[in-house]
């Protein structure tokens, strides 16, 4: 266990989760999608796995990044600040979710916080890990990466009809900003 | 037209995005892809087209357009031997949200999803090469991308001001 995973409250601990059924939770995430069953494996192996309790921090928002996590029992929140500084779930995370998946590629500061709300087991894939998989030219390193280009490329496909939508067509997105910005300073002057 | 490997090989070598690969790894990926020839004013693709390859400059120049939200069109160019274009669309068959012309004669090598899936099923080491670069540019897309998302929907204020200006101007 390392100095990171002390400090992220995780214990390491042997799951009583056997192999095929932690390979039926890998094979159902769309990041693994197209593995085979000996690459699903490699995947696991290179895991580690760990068990919180509720309310524990797994990592804070600005935490170097250095690993993603599966959630492969139980339920975790990722909680953000709004720009007054107050906490907010932005969401609720069951079984099969993953979290982090670029901290394969790169570090950098984690964009929120996430903790758990039960009894959680969950696996951990270091970049460590996944590098020595790559430099042993392994293909599902590759696999991996591709299939998370393919999240990637999605998301920014999304998220540039989203702010296209609202530029063709303005005159229909301003009430929405309006009222955006009177909460904010709603807000402002509360505090 | 056969493809002189060899004078691509010699051409690539060098340049940023190829100086990592291997001898056989680049001759692999050259000899994966075939020769594109562009007029001057043709164009590589256009918006809405369905993209299903990425594009190594060996000669020319390409001039990739796109509409941003802050300034109108904004033209990016690609000059150098050994630029890449649409890495991204050896991954998946997404649609151009750009287009892409030779402002001059141009010479290119197309390498086809097809054919870079191929070498990846082969276990060819070139293929992880690219795969590897992807990675890089991986990041850089989600960067941009949330860079993007913030501008716009973290700064109420500024995207409001942008709004109204548009609404003035049609």
């Amino acid at each position: 266990m390392t100095a990171d995973d002390q400090k992220e409250g995780i214990q390491e601990v042997s799951l009583a989760t056997g192999l095929s059924e932690v390979k039926s939770i890998f094979n159902n995430i769309g990041l693994f999608k197209g593995l085979s069953g000996e690459e699903l494996g490699e995947i696991v192996h290179a895991c580690k796995q760990a068990h919180i309790g509720p309310g524990e921090v797994l990592f804070e928002q600005g935490d170097q990044s250095d690993a993603l996590f599966i959630v492969g029992h139980g339920e975790l929140e990722v909680v953000g600040r709004s720009e007054m500084g107050e906490k907010v779930v932005l969401a609720i995370l069951g079984q099969g979710t993953v979290v982090g998946e670029m901290s394969l590629i790169e570090g950098g500061p984690r964009s929120a916080t996430v903790r758990s709300v039960s009894e959680c087991d969950i696996f951990r894939l270091e970049r460590e890990a996944f590098d020595k998989l790559r430099a042993q030219r392994r293909p599902v390193a590759y696999k991996v990466i591709l299939g998370l280009a393919a999240t990637v490329g999605e998301r920014r496909r999304q998220t540039d009809a989203r702010i296209q939508e609202v530029f063709n067509d303005p005159a229909s997105h301003i009430d929405a900003f309006e009222s955006q910005l009177h909460e904010m300073v709603g807000r402002l002057r509360k505090s | 037209m056969t493809i002189d490997v060899d004078q691509y090989c010699e051409i690539l070598a060098p340049t940023p995005f190829f100086e990592s690969f291997e001898k056989e790894e680049l001759r692999s990926v050259v000899e994966a892809c075939e020769p594109r020839r562009l007029a001057a004013r043709e164009a590589l693709w256009a918006v809405g087209e369905k993209g299903d390859a990425a594009f190594i400059l060996i000669d020319g120049c390409v001039e990739r357009s796109y509409r941003s939200h802050l300034d109108g069109q904004r033209v990016v160019q690609f000059n150098s031997p050994g630029d890449v274009l649409g890495l991204s669309y050896l991954v998946k068959s997404w649609t151009h949200g750009s287009a892409a012309t030779a402002p001059e004669g141009t010479e290119l090598l197309k390498l086809s999803r097809k054919a870079f899936e191929e070498l990846f099923e082969q276990g060819d080491a070139a293929a992880y090469r690219l795969v590897d670069q992807l990675a890089e540019d991986l990041v850089q897309e989600m960067r941009d991308a949330n860079r993007r998302l913030h501008d716009v929907f973290g700064n109420p204020a500024e995207t409001l001001r942008s709004l109204r200006r548009r609404v003035r101007q049609t």
